[in-house]
Order: structure tokens, then sequence, then C-alpha cells
């Protein structure tokens, strides 16, 4: 480390970059649509402000992005994808750029199923999230997201590699490297209030940018909007 | 700690992280200190491995049970493997290999497919099955509590799986779907096309497609699997929390009253011996970029030969310190990467090197190519490239055997291809032991310079002429159809035009830019005694045209007029035709703000036609699935008379404002932007949209 690096002057840290697009900031739902020539088949991605990863709402966040859009048993893939047969795929993704010590972003995607449109399948991902702001989560489901949880936990730090990994994300989004190990301990107390509570909180209609991306091929892929 | 996302946008996430990569690398300025060591650190000595210790236990019933056992981390693999690959695919069928992986936890006597994915999820487990070209593996990952339920659903899916018709049907959509998102990357169409050359009618040169997936029944499902999925020459890997009585007894719960012979296995046609090297170029029109293949098959996955072969491979293209990648990227900037690879099957293997990059360095690159894969052949590798491979292949071996997954990944794959016992044992001190005449010899044995495959996917109409002086070329269209090449710089004729299309009609269509409606175009023909009139009203944003054609009643060209603006330059063309000649003036917008004036006096070639009823007249044309119509247009922007090639592609069910249209798709080349035009089956035909290929630009027809 000396070797390489100890010659590297000392600086003050550069100030934080400003980022004013938080939760506050969402006032009413946004329809962004952008055409794609090289896409094959439409998306529909709901995409929700959510806050900074050392927020107490993330461990809640974390066990409803499980429930929702993550595995085969998922709300989005049983309902979506298998029932209703609206999407070759769909899911959720918690910060797909990475966790963030900024604005961090839930987002909620299916890629539209030939016949239908993209609008109907937007709809189905809206009523799934409605569920679970209306009716909460099943306590098979809360088990579930926390067993999988705690196989994450162990499979993440399995290798070198992913030992390195994990300190660097304790220390560089936590308040303490310590959480390291008492991070699990905070996921394994969500309950099924504080995932209802989030999902009112975040997944709020006024907190959404909805966005569409058209596939530019293919004359019959979507049909008229 | 990091969140899982295990969703099904991988290529998606990848590619917005690596946007994200490369927008947001410091520029570390170094100035105010020691200089920054210009050689980074000689590799240390490389200390033994001991391959962890593995068991192995044959079953009554002829699977064999390896056992990986690691108590550091509660967590549990248990995965079976079947010699049941795409390999084994009926001819016409192929794919069904892996419909049968999909199709195994979608559902059994008593669990159907959301129970099944219930059960192991709500533990934090998972379970699934994939098929490649030899073997069919079914696994599942729980934490080491749920060994009995990893077991006994393993047993359960891959004995009683029930394949039921609805879970086929939406795995056909879903494959279907994958396929064309396969097809439509030209990396991939070069990929299937050098496989299919290398191996011919052995089946690792056979490809999926959409009519096979289409063929496949449920019928053809439950036979494969009653066929392949058979306990005796099966492989049952255990690795984790768990001891060998334990993973015995669970075994045999799940497996012991399971009997059946191995299933059959059928000798595969021999790849074809190659006489000569020679090159496949597969057309796409308009591809900014090519991907190249060149190759060849090997030999058997037990051949002495691959230590030395793997390491001159790594030496000519393993990685980004390797030759290929050094020269064609850094060195010449051609390229992203360029790499060479040496794959084993469980039959005859093949080696590869492939490059992607812009169509006019394709030549230049093949050329680079085929000079580095010379030198491997014939030179003797510098001692430092020689210790920079081994030290990468022997010194990265440990970091691919760290956790209990990991070890029992490498222990099957030797085993299911038959590498012999001591394989994972040796490995790194034969690769250690490799000298430069060995790689050399090696090389030279794996790599067939003088009877190569090379496949090279790209704009053929550019580099046809190019490649000929490197090696003969075969031409193909992007589905493999023989090409003749002469079609690549077609000559324009006159078409005799179907007159009883052509009806007087007024057609509003509106503009879609991006999505958004943003102006519109208004057509109008009008048939009077002698003449027909097609005007045409466009405007779009700042963009406003107006042109008034009129034809003979033949169809033949008589006058031309055009008005219009494009963002504040005005435009006008007055044109008449006659007597093979067309006369006048011609205004247009340029890129620079100033409008190019030309006078207009030349002869054209007989029947040629106005670009500006093009549109017009492409209604009119004897229409057929699979024809190619080469129209001599004259371009009034530019003074010119051009080829456009229209190729009726295919029937297509196309929705727009105006309703659903059954459609002939033309797609339109030899144009600024190539094109796809849309027009109705139903006589007098109409056109129904108007698409430019690589613009955010629709027309749609309103009515």
């Amino acid at each position: 480390m000396n070797q390489y690096f100890a010659g590297v002057p000392s600086h003050a840290a550069p100030e934080a970059p400003r980022c004013d697009a938080g939760t506050a900031a969402a006032k009413a739902a946004q329809r962004r649509e952008v055409h794609d020539p090289h896409a094959n088949l439409d998306l529909v991605m709901r995409l929700y402000r959510i806050p900074e990863h050392r927020s107490a709402d993330t461990p809640a966040l974390e066990v409803l992005n499980i429930i929702l859009g993550q595995g085969e048993s998922s709300r989005l893939n049983v309902s979506v994808v298998r029932r209703d047969k609206a999407a070759v795929g769909a899911g959720s993704i918690l910060n797909p750029y990475g966790s963030r010590n900024g604005p961090g972003v839930l987002a909620a995607y299916g890629i539209v199923n030939q016949g239908v449109s993209a609008d109907r399948l937007d709809s189905l991902l809206s009523q799934q999230l409605d569920s679970i702001r209306a009716n909460g989560i099943s306590a098979a489901e809360l088990d579930k997201a926390k067993n999988i949880l705690r196989a994450g936990f162990i499979d993440n730090r399995e290798t070198t590699f992913g030992k390195a990994e994990e300190l660097h994300h304790y220390l560089t989004f936590h308040s303490t490297i310590d959480e390291i190990n008492t991070d699990l301990d905070h996921l394994l107390t969500v309950t099924s209030d504080d995932v209802k509570r989030v999902a009112n909180a975040y997944l709020a209609p006024a907190n959404l940018t909805r966005l569409i991306v058209r596939a530019g091929a293919g004359p019959t892929s979507g049909g008229g909007q | 700690m990091k969140p899982r996302n295990v969703g099904r946008l991988d290529g998606w996430k990848v590619g917005m992280l690596t946007v994200w990569t490369l927008s947001n690398i410091p520029t570390f300025q170094l100035s105010a200190q020691e200089p920054f060591p210009t050689r980074p650190p000689a590799p240390v000595r490389l200390r033994p491995v001991q391959f962890p210790p593995f068991r192995e236990v044959a079953l009554p019933n002829g699977m064999t049970l390896l056992l990986v056992e690691n108590h550091e981390q509660p967590t549990l693999s248990v995965s079976l493997s079947f010699r049941a690959g795409s390999a084994y695919d009926p001819a016409g069928k192929e794919g069904v290999a892996a419909i049968v992986a999909e199709l195994l936890t979608k559902g059994t006597p008593t669990q159907n497919a959301e129970q099944i994915a219930e059960a192991i999820e709500g533990v934090g487990g998972s379970i699934g099955a994939s098929a490649g070209d030899d073997f069919l593996a079914v696994s599942a990952d729980v934490l080491s509590d749920h060994a009995e339920l990893a077991f006994s659903l393993l047993g359960d899916v891959t004995r009683r799986a029930t394949f039921p018709d609805q879970e086929l049907e939406l795995a056909r959509t879903r494959f279907l779907s994958a396929l064309e998102v396969e097809l439509s990357q030209a990396q991939n169409v070069a990929g299937r096309a050098f496989q299919q050359e290398i191996y011919g009618r052995n089946p690792y040169g056979r490809n999926t497609s959409a009519a096979a997936y289409k063929a496949i029944t449920r019928d053809d499902v439950v036979g494969f699997a009653g066929r392949r999925l058979r306990p005796t020459g099966s492989l049952l890997v255990v690795a984790g929390d768990i001891t060998l009585p334990r993973a015995r007894e669970l075994a045999t719960q799940a497996f012991g009253s399971w009997h059946g012979a191995a299933p059959p296995a059928p000798a595969f046609p021999a790849p074809p011996a190659k006489r000569g090297t020679d090159i496949l170029l597969v057309n796409r029109p308009g591809s900014v970029q090519s991907n190249i293949v060149i190759g060849n098959t090997t030999f058997l996955p037990t051949d002495t030969t691959y230590y030395a072969a793997r390491i001159a491979t790594h030496v000519l293209g393993g990685g980004s310190d390797s030759r290929l990648f050094i020269i064609l990227r850094e060195q010449k900037s051609w390229t992203y990467g360029s790499y060479a690879a040496l794959r084993r099957n469980r039959g005859v293997g093949f080696w590869q090197a492939t490059f992607e990059g812009r169509t006019e360095v394709t030549d230049s690159a093949l050329t680079e190519l085929l000079h580095q894969i010379d030198r491997i052949r014939t030179e003797a590798i510098p001692d430092s490239e020689l210790v920079a491979a081994k030290g990468f292949l022997v010194g990265s071996f440990p970091l691919t055997i760290e956790t209990p997954r990991q070890i029992a990944q490498v222990v099957s794959t030797s085993r299911l291809l038959g590498l012999g016992s001591d394989y994972v044992q040796h490995y790194r001190e034969r690769l250690a032991r490799v000298s430069a005449a060995r790689a050399r010899a090696a090389a030279q044995r794996a790599i067939h310079r003088d009877a190569f495959t090379i496949v090279v996917v790209g704009d053929a109409k550019a580099l046809y002429d190019r490649l000929k002086a490197i090696a003969p070329v075969r031409l193909v269209d992007i589905a493999g159809k023989a090409t003749d090449p002469a079609e690549l710089n077609p000559k324009g004729g006159p078409v005799a035009f179907d007159r009883s299309q052509i009806v007087a009609r007024s057609d509003t269509f509106h503009a879609l830019v991006q999505g958004n409606v943003l102006g519109g175009q208004a057509a109008k023909v009008d048939v009077m005694g002698d003449s027909i009139v097609y005007t045409e009203a466009t405007t779009i944003g700042q963009f406003q045209q107006l042109s008034r054609v009129v034809l003979n009643s033949d169809l033949s060209m008589r006058r031309t007029d055009q008005t219009g603006t494009v963002q504040g330059q005005h435009t006008e063309i007055h044109l008449s035709y006659a007597e093979g000649r067309v006369k006048g003036t011609s205004m247009s917008p340029q890129p620079g703000g100033t409008p190019k004036s030309i006078t207009v006096d030349t002869t054209i070639p007989a029947g040629t036609i106005d670009d500006n009823v093009l549109a017009l007249l492409l209604t009119a044309l004897p229409l057929e699935q699979g024809k190619t119509f080469n129209l001599n247009v004259f371009s009034t922007g530019e003074g010119t008379t051009k080829v456009v090639s229209v190729k009726v592609a295919a029937f297509e069910n196309v929705a727009v404002p105006a309703g659903t249209f059954p459609a002939y798709r033309l797609e339109l080349s030899g144009m600024q932007l190539p094109l796809v035009m849309h027009v109705t089956q139903q006589a007098p035909r109409r056109i129904v949209r108007i698409a430019p290929t690589g613009a955010p630009l629709v027309f749609e027809l309103v009515k």
C-alpha cells in the first residue's frame, strides 16, 4: 500500500454533489416516452424516488423489493408474467446503479408481451403496487424475504472478492463499517407494517416517473396507443 | 448489505452500469509527486495449492454421488447432471432440451410451478435447470437447514415433472422472444453461422430457430425427458455443509427407488473435413460494424495437447494483456476487444478468434488477425509472455475453487467431460510445465491455418470486394440463404406497374416523433383524363413541404413541382420529364444553412420514377412475398438517378389509428436512410405506415 499509494498527496474531501431529486421533490406523476430503434419489444418502467441507503427505511424497502419483484414467486412474476401473460419478464430493482449516499430509485418494470399494449402492462404493474399499499403483505411473504436476505448475506461473503466488496459497501454507504455485523439483524426486525408504511410513503402516485421505451422496429409490437 | 437484484434485466443492468462506470472514471494527476511506477510489481512465486478433498460414491441405481464437504458456511448446493444437452435434440426440433430444462420445475403431480417456486424461495433458496450442448443440469441451492427440501424437490421435479401444456406455451413464447433478441445482435449471428460451418451435420452445428420452437410438441418434451433423464450415468454433486452419511441418506430417499438404464449414446456424424480457408460473408445491409469469427474444430477433451494449446491461445487472445487486444485495440484502435479461445465439448471441441469493429477497418483487421495467428503457430513465444500467461492461468485457478459450489463445478465438469480422476489435482502443474516449443507445436495442431472457417457478419456491399482479396468469399443473407454478389449493386430497370391499384383518394397520416404526434401528411390522388396528379403536403415542426407530381396515364413521369421550408431554408423544385430526359431546376436544403441550387438537364433510364411519387407507385408494384424490385429513382434534390431496392419481406398485421390492416412489409434500401413501408394487401392498395430505419420518426395512416 505504501509503495504505491503513500505518495498520493492528501487533500480535503471534495464537496459532495448536490441532488435535488429527493422524495421531497415529488409533486405529481411524470410520464416519459423514448423510442429505441434497436429494441425488439416495448418496456414499461415505473420509477419511484427513495431515500439514501443509510435511511432507516432502507431495510423495509429491501424486503418490499424482494416480495414485489425478485424471483419466480415474486408478485410481479406470478401475476403479470404468469397469470396475465402481459409481459415476457417483470420484476423490480432497488437502485439499479448501486447503493446511493443521495436519493435512490426503486424501479418496477415489465417487458411487454406481443399483442399487449404498454398502457395495459403499466396498469397491471400499478395494480400490484397498489395492492401492497392497500393490503400490505402476508406473513409467509415476510418470512420468505427474510430467508432470501439471510441467504444473500452468506452468499455475498463466501469469496475473498465478495468480502472485500461487502467491506467497501459498509464503509461507503453506512454510518459505520461495524454495521457489517449488525445489518442483518436490522433487516430481520422488519415487520409487515413497516413494509406497508414504506410502500405507502414511496409508491405514492405523486412520486412516480413512468418511462415507456418504444421498440423502433417491428410495427406490430405494442400496438396503437 | 448490497441489495440482491436477481431480475431478468441483466443486459439492461450491465449496459447502464457500463455507462455509469465509463462516465465516472476519475482522471488522476500525479504531477506533484514521485512518478507512478511504470511496471507492475513482479508476481510472487506461486504457492502450492491443494485441491480441496472430495469423495465419490457409486449409488446402487447407477447414479454417481460426488461430495465436497465444507462446513465453513451453512449453505448447500445440489446439482444433478444428465447427458441430455441440445446435441440430443431431434432434428427439426432444436430447443427441446432447453424447453425440458425450463419445464422441469414447472409442475409435478403434487405441486404446480408457483408452489415449487414458493417452497424453495420461501426458505431463501433457488431451484432451476439448464441445458448446454452436452448436458442438462438441474440444481438447487439452500441454507443447509433445508437440505431435505432441496433433495426432495430435486427428486420430485426430475422424476415426476408433468410438463403442463400451458407451461409449454409460456416457455415457447419466452424462447421465441429471446431468439428474436439473439438474432438482432450481429455477434450472435456470427457465432451461430460459425458453429454451423465448422460442425456441419454434427449436432453441435445445429441452431435453434423460430420454426423449430414452433414445431415442438408436448410429446417431444415428454419423450425427450423419458429417454434422456435416467439415473444410470447421471452425476449428483453435493457441495457444502453436509456429511457423507446424510448426503447418501437424502440421495437414497429422493432417488433410491428410481431405476433405469443409461440413455442411448448415438454416434454423431463427424464434423466436415475442410480443405481450404474461405470466408462466409453474412450480409447485414447498412451495418456500421462487422463481427469476425475465425476458427476450426480441434480435438476431444481428453487430448493432452489441451494444456499447451491453452497457453498459446491465452498469449494470442486470452485477455487484455494478450496480443490481439494490445495490437488491434490499444495500438490500432480498431475494436473494443479481440480475443481467442479454446473450447471443450464432450465430443470434438473448437478453437476461435473473434473481432468486432468498424466496417472500414474490417479487411485490415482480418489481415492482422491472420498475421498474429501465423506468428503464434510459427514463432516461439518469448519468455516474458510465456511466464505471464502461465502466471495468469495457474495463479487464477485457486480463485475458481473458493466456495463449495465452485469446487463442485470444477469437479463435475472434469467428470462429465471424462477428463480422468486426477485432472483437477494436476491441472496447474500441467499448465506450468508447458514450454515455448510445446506451445508452438500445440498451436500448429489446434489452429488449422490452411483450413479456416472465417465468418464475417457486416455490410456486404462495403466488404465483399475487399474480403475477396484475402480468401474466397461465399455470400449469404442474414437467414443463411446463398446470395448472388451481383445483387449487392443492383441494376435498376422498368417495372410493369399494376395500373388498377391507382385510384382517386385522399389519405391522412400523423407523424410520430419519439412516440409523440408532431405533425402529419396529407396525400391525394386525382385521376383526370390523360393524367394522374399526386399531391403530398407534409408538416413536421419546422419542416414544411408541398409536392405535386403529374404522371401520364401509363404511370410514366410528366412533371414535378415542390416548394417547402426546412429549418428556415427555402426549397423549390421544378422538373419536367420527356423523351428520356429530365430538365429543370432544383434548390434543396443543406446542413450548412445555404440551400444548394442546381440546373437539371440529363438523360434518365427508361422507367425512371421521381422520388416524390415513390410512395404512390409502391402500391402499384406487382407485390409478391419474397420478391425484390430494383427501381431507377430520380433523386430530385441531388439531380442523379439511384437504384432503390424494394424487398417484399413478409405479411404483417399493422395496427394504426385508421385500423388494423393485413399488409405487405416492404423494406427499401438505396436511399439516404433505409425505410420500412407497409402497404395493404387489399386492393386498391394504400400505404398504412412509413418508418425510416434508425430515425425516431413514423408516419401512420389516420384516415
